[in-house]
This record gives C-alpha cells, structure tokens and sequence, in this order.
C-alpha cells in the first residue's frame, strides 16, 4: 500500500487507472471512508479509451485526510503478447504524489489486480 | 508465471494416413490455436506433397512427429520427427518485455530445426536434416499492441470477470474486518488501533487473489475461454513473413551409414489477411536436389498459393502448386479440403489432392490426418 502526501493548498486530488501497454480490460475505483468500512463514491471503467480514466477526488482536498483508494482491476493479456503494467496514479493538480503498479503477466485473462493508495494531509490543515 | 513469450512445448502428430496418401497439411497450436508451422527441416523429409512452408508466429519450441503408420498398416512409434526451436527465445527470462523483444526481434523470430525420417525395416535414421528459419513480418501477437483494443472486444467479459472477483474480494475483506471488530469488542481496543489492524490486514492480504467458491471459479473459467476464443479468432489469418533456408542428407539404403548432402532448399511464405475470415498463403520455394540416378544435383523451383476460408477453428482450404525441376516434367498440384477442431486436444484434417505432371495422367489421392498438441511445459 503505497501513500500519497497532500496538502490542504496543492489543489484538487485526482485519481487514474492506466493499462501500458493497453490492453482490454475493466476497472472498479473506489474511494473508502477513513474507517475503511463505507466507501465515500466509487467510479468504473475500461480501457477501450484512455482519456476518461481520471477522476477528480472531492473538495477541499483536506476531506481526504485518511482515506483509501482502492482499484480492482481485470485486464486481459492473452498468450502471445507482451506483459501490461496496471497502475493507480494519485495527483495534486498535475503533480504526482504516489504511483501504485502491478505487472499483468501474458495469458492473465482473467487475473485480479488490486491497487491501494492511502490518502494523507501533511503540514496541517 | 511463465516465460516471456509463448514458452510452448507443442508437440504434434503430423500424420496418421488413412488413405494410401502423403501428408498435406499441418497441425493447429492447442494453445493458442494458431497454425504449428512445418518447419524447413520437416518439410526437408519429403514426407509432404506440398513445399509451402506456412508461416508461423515465433515459439519457443514445436516437436513434429509423422509417419506413424507400419508397413502391415498398423500405427507404430513416428517415422518422421521434427523439432523446432528459438534459441533466444528460450533463453529469454520470464520478464521479458515488448521493448527488449522489439530491440531484438529479429534475433527472437530466428528458429533452427533438426528433423530425422527413420527407416521403415530397419529403425535407424535413413535421412537428417537441419534448418534455420526468420519471421521476418508478423501481425499475429507482438505487433498488434496498437490495435489491440479496437479489434479485440473483449471489455464486456472482463467487466463479468471483475464483478465476480470483486465481489469475493469484497467478502473476504468483509469477513476479515468483522473478525477484527468482534475482537476489539472483546479487547477494548481503540477506534485508532482497530483501524490500524484494518490497515495492516490490507498491507498483508488485500492482494489480487481473494478466495472463490467453485462456482465462481468456473464462472471465471468459462469467461477466461471465451476471451481466449476470441483472440485467437481475431488472428488466426493475420499477416506473416518468414523466410527460411535448410540442407538434407540421405543415406543410400537402410542402414542409414554414408549419409550424403543430396538437397538444399530456400524458401519465402507470404500468408495475408485477405477477409475476416479468409487468409492466403503464397509460397516460393527454389532449391537443389541430387538425382538418384546419375548422382548430379539439379535445380528445382515451386510456387504455390493455398487459401483459407472459415475460422481459427474449423476452415476450409484449396491450395496449388506448380513444380519445375532441370531435366523434369512440371508437376502441378491441386489440393482441396477441410480442417478443425474437434475438441481442444484433437485436430483433423480432410483432403483430396490431384496431381498432373505433364504428358501423364492425373492421380488423385484423398488424405485423413488426425493432429494433436499440448500447450506449455
């Protein structure tokens, strides 16, 4: 689980999910409560197309202090064809804070990725 | 997992003759359900009518077996047996990236293959020989990144596939957090600490692998074969280019001793998309082959063009070839027929083949080949 450090004056938190090389596949997105047991909004996905696959995270971006990003991701990598890498990438504004990646081996078609980011306010709200 | 590209051991049983005939055609990959190539060595053997070489995507390494029948007209250990293989592509670790393979990719479609044909009384090795053949285009696999997507649909399977690993995903940590909750009850533990361990159980087990019941495993099953299916659908009859080259040695009578160069072949293959559901084979082969009688080589040259009508599965075929030896009638060669799958392991294949060399007349021989594959290591 990797964390993402924001401040409370960086600017708006967003989320994406990018497959390199592309590949077909579906994705969950899902934003927890800081008690981890009721996600706060949760988005879908797929990627036939790539430029909608970012997603704004609510404002103040100070209401995210201790929230969890979550992504499950299946994405489909038949025999025959290079490996794909799965990532979970948290920014402020166009600043990156945290990339959480995974590799999807040729022939998982059907394999689950799960990616977690742990959201956190530093230097005071 | 496994290795990088297709590490696939395909083993391959080139010829169970039914009719009095020669084989013709070639097995499918059971993995992936592609062609299994005649390799140039195997085609060396002379245990094939036709010199087309068909193309093929890069493996690892392929194992061709033919000849099985005995001279009572039994079934016996294969006479012909051919193996086929890429030397960097084996020694390539399991990582190995689409980067590293474009970088080289020439050196990864570069296979050798070695072939021997056993004689039919005696056992011993009557004929060797060797072979070394490069893809030179292939839109099968490797290449198709681009276009992946746009050809493939296979989104709405994987958003199934999800919804049902997501939901065990979601039952597994359920189950877990409410374990943690029964215990900080029992415990006291505070909202602070309950939370910690909730953190640490996802930085430990909130990994990909949630368990399923059987029913969802096959659930997954089944979606994970039709997304298979579907690739393979889509480039079955995708454009490649290979390029090969090889030597043979015969031995004059059964012993298989004093073996003698007594051929050399180069060949060039062209299969291309012509349709969605249709592909071409236009094939070249130029070449030099010892008489058997006054010992002198001469040269030879066959074109031919074979089309493919159907799916990855079951196709329809007819191909012609025309032969021209020095100091030798022309050949020409009509084929006909059919070929699928009748399950994942077995593979078979009809054919009809009509053969006129100039100033004779024309013989005609009908064919049954039953192929079968394995999929890796």
């Amino acid at each position: 689980m990797t964390t993402a450090n924001f401040t409370a004056a960086g600017g708006r938190l967003s989320a994406e999910i990018t497959c390199e090389p592309r590949r077909d596949g579906s994705y969950d997105l899902r934003l927890w409560h800081r008690d981890l047991n009721k996600k706060v909004k949760e988005w879908s996905g797929n990627f036939r197309v790539t430029e909608d696959d970012r997603y704004d995270l609510p404002a103040p971006a100070s209401v995210n202090h201790g929230r969890a990003l979550q992504s499950l991701v299946v994405v489909a990598v038949p025999s025959g064809v290079s490996p794909s890498t799965v990532s979970l990438i948290v920014r402020q504004g166009d600043k990156e804070l945290a990339r959480e990646s995974r590799l999807v081996e040729q022939g998982s078609v059907d394999q689950l990725v799960q990616l977690w980011v742990d959201l956190q306010l530093v230097g005071g709200k | 997992m496994r290795r990088g590209l297709n590490l696939l051991l395909t083993v391959v049983f080139l010829g169970t003759d039914v009719a009095a005939a020669e084989d013709v055609t070639r097995a499918w990959s059971f993995k992936n359900n592609f062609s299994i190539p005649d390799a140039p060595a195997y085609l060396l053997l002379g245990v094939e009518p036709s010199d087309i070489l068909r193309p093929e995507t890069p493996r690892d390494l392929a194992l061709g077996f033919a000849k099985f029948r005995t001279g009572d007209g039994g079934f016996g250990i294969p006479r012909a047996i051919a193996l086929e293989f890429s030397p960097l592509l084996l020694s390539s670790p399991d990582d190995l990236t689409l980067a590293q393979y474009k970088k080289r990719r020439l050196w990864y479609a570069s296979r050798l293959s070695v072939a021997t044909l056993l004689d039919s009384t005696t056992g011993t090795p009557s004929r060797l020989a060797g072979g070394f053949r490069v893809t030179v285009v292939d839109e099968r696999t490797i290449g198709t990144d681009s276009s992946y997507i746009e050809s493939l649909r296979v989104t709405d399977l994987t958003r199934q596939i999800l919804q049902i690993r997501t939901s065990a995903a979601d039952r597994f940590r359920e189950e877990a957090f409410r374990a943690i909750d029964v215990e900080a009850e029992a415990g006291g533990l505070s909202a602070a600490a309950v939370r910690e361990r909730k953190r640490e159980w996802i930085r430990k087990y909130g990994g990909d692998n949630p368990a399923q019941t059987i029913e969802e495993d096959e659930q997954i099953a089944r979606l994970s074969k039709e997304i298979k299916k579907r690739f393979t659908e889509r480039y079955w009859n995708a454009t490649v280019l290979d390029l090969a080259a090889g030597v043979r040695a015969t031995s004059p009578d059964s012993t298989g001793r004093s073996m003698r160069l007594d051929a050399l072949s180069l060949w060039g293959t062209y299969a291309l998309r012509t349709g969605r559901i249709s592909q071409v084979i236009l094939g070249l082969k130029g070449g030099s082959q010892r008489d058997s009688l006054d010992g002198d080589m001469r040269a030879n040259l066959a074109v031919g063009a074979r089309y493919y009508i159907g799916s990855a599965r079951g196709k329809a075929f007819a191909e012609w070839q025309t032969t021209v030896s020095e100091e030798q009638r022309a050949r020409c060669t009509l084929t006909g027929g059919i070929e699928f799958a009748a399950s994942e392991w077995a593979w078979l294949n009809f054919g009809v083949a009509s053969t006129k060399t100039t100033g004779e007349a024309s013989q005609v021989v009908t064919t049954f080949r039953l192929k079968t594959a394995l999929p890796s290591f």
